[in-house]
């Protein structure tokens, strides 16, 4: 790259303004991942900001067939971001909500529906904003041991983030990727599937949980807070000993933050 | 057949307490779906694409001119010297399959594989007309000798082992304890070479129908469908409105699409395309040839057109087999004739929203069925406008429960405002404290949430939420400076 | 009457669709190709056989090969006899059936079957054969060798039109199919295939005949315990010969 365009990607980078929707499932359970968020970007040089006002995308009620519960959550959240440049998203399943499903909600009236359409184009997953917006694959982390990666349903399908997530991961010093069979197999989660179908939801986290210790692996990742609840929550009940992380915290990981 | 999806809770459970079937299905089930992916990747990804775009493209026009290559089909097939009756449901369709076989003095039909003959329940009303029906594929066969419904759209008796298809046989074909495939493979041929020649009519399904030229299209491997349009002096086709394409041509990319999302096949050993009658000259075939083109509830699938596109399957049986939750349960769980993904979305509909509630909601939406879908069908989609249906939509479509309307409302209340939830997150600290273990919850009181907690733990509430954090040390994190603004203005750090 | 009326039928079709009236011709291209257009690209489709003809018949004995097809490519008409000759004094044939083809009528292979001791009968109705008779003799038949339409390199396919001559079940229920597949009567693919078959329709006054058989190997089944079982109701082994006559291998 030429001297000039690494100044203005720079300057670009130091300049970047990111507005972040931390979700409901961070905000109340696992906040640390919140944080871990705001490290990591702060540490490339990204201002963010944090819209207070903010709850919830809406997706639990809009799953559960409440659409017009759905579409006042969405409302909110459009006029709440309505002036941010950039909106990220630590959550595969909260960000295809909005990019997906908003302007969906709002087909039946133009105006809504545009202003869903423009929210839709400005979100990113964190993975898809570090990866393909900040061009960053290196956050210069570093985490010792044997991670594997699921891959959540709404990520893959609904935003097509295949590669990001393990780009990431495996830029972090002292990282050794283990992939896990089914890695791109749902865990069962699905919301209130979970637990108006529990025991569904559990035949297919037994085969999740079975992949995951299968490859010897200390820690799994993933993108998603929703799976992570799922995973995690059957682990610690059968006593697995293997750690279950964000890629966020994993990225936050003993982080050198350089510019 | 019978509907039976009020039993979904229960049916499911019993699968999934059922080790043997579950062992059965896991190897079943994996042969099918690693069979499509390495046919897939024959023919590469990139190819596989675009014949699944060409593929949704002649669904979907052929769905909205639907009318229009209905009467080009009719009257190609009434050119071919068939003739064609119309059913809107499967009493009529049953009727007039009933009348053709009385005015010609039917005893004995084969038939061949059809799902539509199962919402008919056509074998047992043959039955009780005196009229012998035998299945004729081999599947078909081993569920029929059972007494079953089809486990799988593609392998009917999927669920069954070796050994218990040996002990029905023996059985019911009197021959001696058979313990090998290949041998119950050979008293199936036996036993039904005899039906096949002795047959006075064939009844078979169709796979799809070529308006231009007034052709069925039937895509098969063991030679039945073969038999039972060249044998016997009838031929009755069976045929789901939806089936119809426009072009001859359209069937190349027809064929390529349902062998390899099906069973991972090239193409099926045999393609049979029948275009009405034995003409005078043919040294075989029957003498007549009825089609018979039927709607039951498709219309109602047709007039949504949220719901339309669930009319393009070409019922290949992919999603089934990719769907971790068929993998789960089987196909019996689901109460009616289609199981899997596109059974949740078509049964509803056809048997009414209300009376198969659960089908839309025993998803996690994971979207894998979408994904392997030949013809690009957007199931989740659809699964989840029926769940909106089902609690917004018309009268007849309405049921859901007092506790999802009370959560939703207690959900609506909570995340309202950041300072309602705010004043949830402080309620939940107190009222989890005596639950805690080990920064988990073991159990839940509540009753919903208790399911969840029967194999897993829950994570309980962290002390301090995010926007608890972001307030006292994270937005003043580099500078030391804030703007003590409202919360409805942008927090924005310098 | 049981059932409705098309029109009623119809109608409640449109009522779905939201139409009020009938529908005009959505102009579909690959219906209003006109039969000159068809016949040239027919004739593109045959200019491209032509010119890759090793190719193609390559193509067709691999593909084949792996649906199941035993495939055997000769290079003369003795040695497509030889075959067909030592595959019934292996399979100790007794009873062998054919369809009444021209290519098959031109070649020598009655007398030697016969001669193996083979009673060969041509299946074909007339004043003394009842359809009856017909039937039985090819279900008692463990040979049935026909000829072919058309051959489909791509999905090792060979295309069985029913007519004058030619039995449905001549190639369906004796125990061994073999088809004779002469080379030029092999195209690339199914679109070839279908475009071919459209031109006979257009030309044969909309009239495609009553049967059209795609058979791509032996019958089959997977349907206990998703094992592959070979031979059920259909030809427990089906045999391509092919005659390639250009000078390549044998």
């Amino acid at each position: 790259m030429s001297d000039t365009v690494t100044t203005v990607t720079k300057n670009w980078l130091r300049n970047l303004k990111v507005s972040l929707f931390v979700t409901c499932l961070i905000d109340q359970f696992f906040p640390q991942v919140g944080e871990s968020v705001v490290n990591v970007l702060r540490g490339l040089g990204v201002e963010i900001d944090f819209p207070q006002g903010q709850t919830c995308c809406g997706q639990p009620v809009f799953n559960s067939g409440f659409r017009r519960q759905a579409r006042a959550s969405a409302k909110r959240l459009i006029n709440l971001f309505e002036t941010s440049e950039y909106i990220v998203v630590p959550s595969g399943s909260c960000a295809s909500m909005i990019k997906s499903f908003y302007p969906e909600l709002f087909r039946d009236s133009p105006v809504m529906k545009e202003r869903a359409e423009q929210m839709a184009d400005r979100t990113y997953e964190f993975s898809q904003f570090l990866v393909e917006v900040m061009g960053v694959t290196d956050i210069g982390a570093s985490y010792s041991g044997a991670v594997t990666y699921h891959a959540s349903c709404h990520l893959l399908r609904e935003l097509g983030v295949i590669e990001e997530p393990v780009t990431l991961l495996k830029g972090v010093k002292g990282v050794r990727y283990v992939p896990m069979d089914g890695l791109n197999e749902c865990c069962g989660f699905g919301g209130a599937f979970s637990v108006k179908y529990p025991d569904i939801s559990h035949a297919i986290l037994k085969d999740k949980i079975r992949h995951i210790e299968a490859t010897g692996a200390d820690v799994v990742l993933s993108c998603d807070s929703g799976c992570l609840m799922q995973i995690t929550g059957a682990m610690k009940r059968n006593k697995i000993k293997v750690r279950s992380m964000h890629l966020a915290e994993l990225l936050d990981s003993k982080a050198s933050h350089g510019r | 057949m019978d509907v039976k999806t009020q039993r979904f809770q229960k049916a499911s459970t019993e699968a999934l307490t059922d080790d043997r079937l579950q062992a059965v299905m896991a190897g079943a089930i994996d042969h099918f779906d690693q069979a499509r992916k390495v046919a897939v990747e024959e023919v590469t990804p990139r190819v596989w694409e675009t014949y699944r775009e060409r593929g949704r493209k002649i669904k979907e026009h052929t769905i909205e001119n639907l009318d229009y290559y209905l009467e080009l089909l009719t009257n190609r097939v009434e050119g071919n010297g068939g003739v064609v009756h119309f059913a809107r449901h499967t009493d009529e369709a049953t009727s007039i399959v009933l009348e053709i076989a009385r005015a010609r003095g039917v005893k004995r039909v084969v038939k061949s594989k059809s799902m539509l003959s199962e919402e008919m329940g056509l074998n047992r009303v043959l039955e009780a007309h005196g009229i012998e029906s035998v299945e004729t594929d081999l599947g078909e066969y081993i569920i029929q000798l059972s007494g079953e419904t089809p486990f799988h759209i593609i392998a009917p008796a999927m669920h069954k082992s070796k050994e218990e298809v040996g002990e029905l046989f023996s059985k019911k074909l009197h021959t001696k304890r058979l313990t090998e495939i290949k041998s119950m493979a050979s008293a199936a041929r036996q036993a039904l070479r005899r039906k096949f020649l002795e047959a006075d009519m064939g009844i078979t399904g169709v796979n799809f129908a070529v308006a231009e030229t007034g052709t069925i299209v039937l895509v098969t491997n063991e030679g039945n469908g073969r038999m039972c349009t060249s044998l016997p002096k009838v031929h009755v086709a069976l045929m789901g409105m939806e089936k119809v394409v426009p072009a001859l041509e359209d069937m190349a990319v027809m064929l390529r699409l349902l062998p390899r999302a099906a069973t991972g096949q090239r193409i099926t050993s045999y393609v049979t395309f029948v275009s009405g009658p034995r003409r005078r000259t043919d040294e075989d075939g029957p003498d007549e040839f009825h089609l018979v083109i039927i709607d039951n509830n498709r219309n109602k699938l047709l007039a949504d057109p949220e719901l339309r596109e669930a009319l393009n399957c070409i019922r290949c049986g992919a999603c089934l087999n990719i769907c971790p939750v068929y993998r789960k349960i089987g196909g019996h769980s689901y109460g009616y004739v289609y199981p899997g993904p596109i059974g949740a979305v078509v049964t509803p509909v056809m048997v009414g929203l209300p009376k198969a509630k659960d089908l839309p909601f025993a998803s996690s939406l994971c979207g894998a069925c979408k994904e392997v879908c030949p013809v690009k069908i957007n199931i989740p989609r659809m699964l989840l406008k029926l769940r909106s249906d089902l609690v917004e939509g018309s009268r007849s479509q309405r049921k859901s429960s007092i506790f999802d309307r009370l959560l939703s409302r207690i959900w609506g209340i909570t995340m309202f405002s950041s300072f309602t939830l705010a004043w949830a997150h402080r309620l939940i600290i107190i009222l989890q404290k005596p639950l805690k273990h080990e920064g988990n919850l073991r159990r839940i009181p509540i009753p919903i949430l208790s399911r969840w907690m029967r194999a897993r733990d829950f994570p309980s509430l962290a002390r301090y939420s995010f926007h608890q954090k972001w307030k006292k040390t994270l937005k003043d994190e580099s500078k030391g400076k804030g703007s003590a603004g409202n919360e409805e203005d942008l927090n924005v750090i310098k | 009457m049981f059932g409705v009326s098309k029109d009623e039928f119809l109608m409640r079709v449109r009522d779905a669709l939201g139409k009020t009236e009938v529908s005009s011709d959505p102009e579909y291209l690959p219906l209003k190709i006109r039969r000159q257009h068809q016949r040239q690209k027919v004739v593109t489709v045959k200019a491209r056989a032509d010119a890759r003809r090793t190719e193609i018949l390559d193509s067709l004995v691999r593909v084949a090969g792996l649906n199941g097809w035993h495939v055997y490519r000769s290079g003369s008409v003795e040695g497509v006899v030889d075959y067909v000759v030592s595959l019934a004094k292996k399979k100790r044939v007794r009873r062998v059936v054919r369809s009444d083809d021209k290519f098959l009528k031109t070649i020598p292979l009655d007398e030697r079957l016969q001669r193996n001791g083979a009673n060969v009968k041509v299946v074909r109705k007339g004043r003394d054969l009842s359809r009856k008779q017909l039937r039985r003799d090819m279900a008692q038949a463990q040979l049935g060798i026909t000829g072919v339409d058309y051959a489909v390199a791509e999905t090792g396919t060979c295309v069985l039109l029913s007519r004058d001559g030619m039995s449905r079940a001549v190639s369906l229920l004796p125990t061994i199919h073999v088809a004779i597949v002469e080379a030029g009567q092999v195209y690339e693919n199914l679109d070839d295939i279908f475009a071919i078959c459209r031109l006979a329709f257009q030309d044969n006054r909309y009239d495609m005949g009553s049967y059209m058989s795609f058979i791509s190997g032996p019958s089959r089944t997977a349907d206990i315990e998703q094992t592959i079982v070979v031979g059920v109701h259909g030809p427990k082994e089906a045999h391509m010969v092919l005659l390639d006559s250009s000078g390549m291998k044998s």
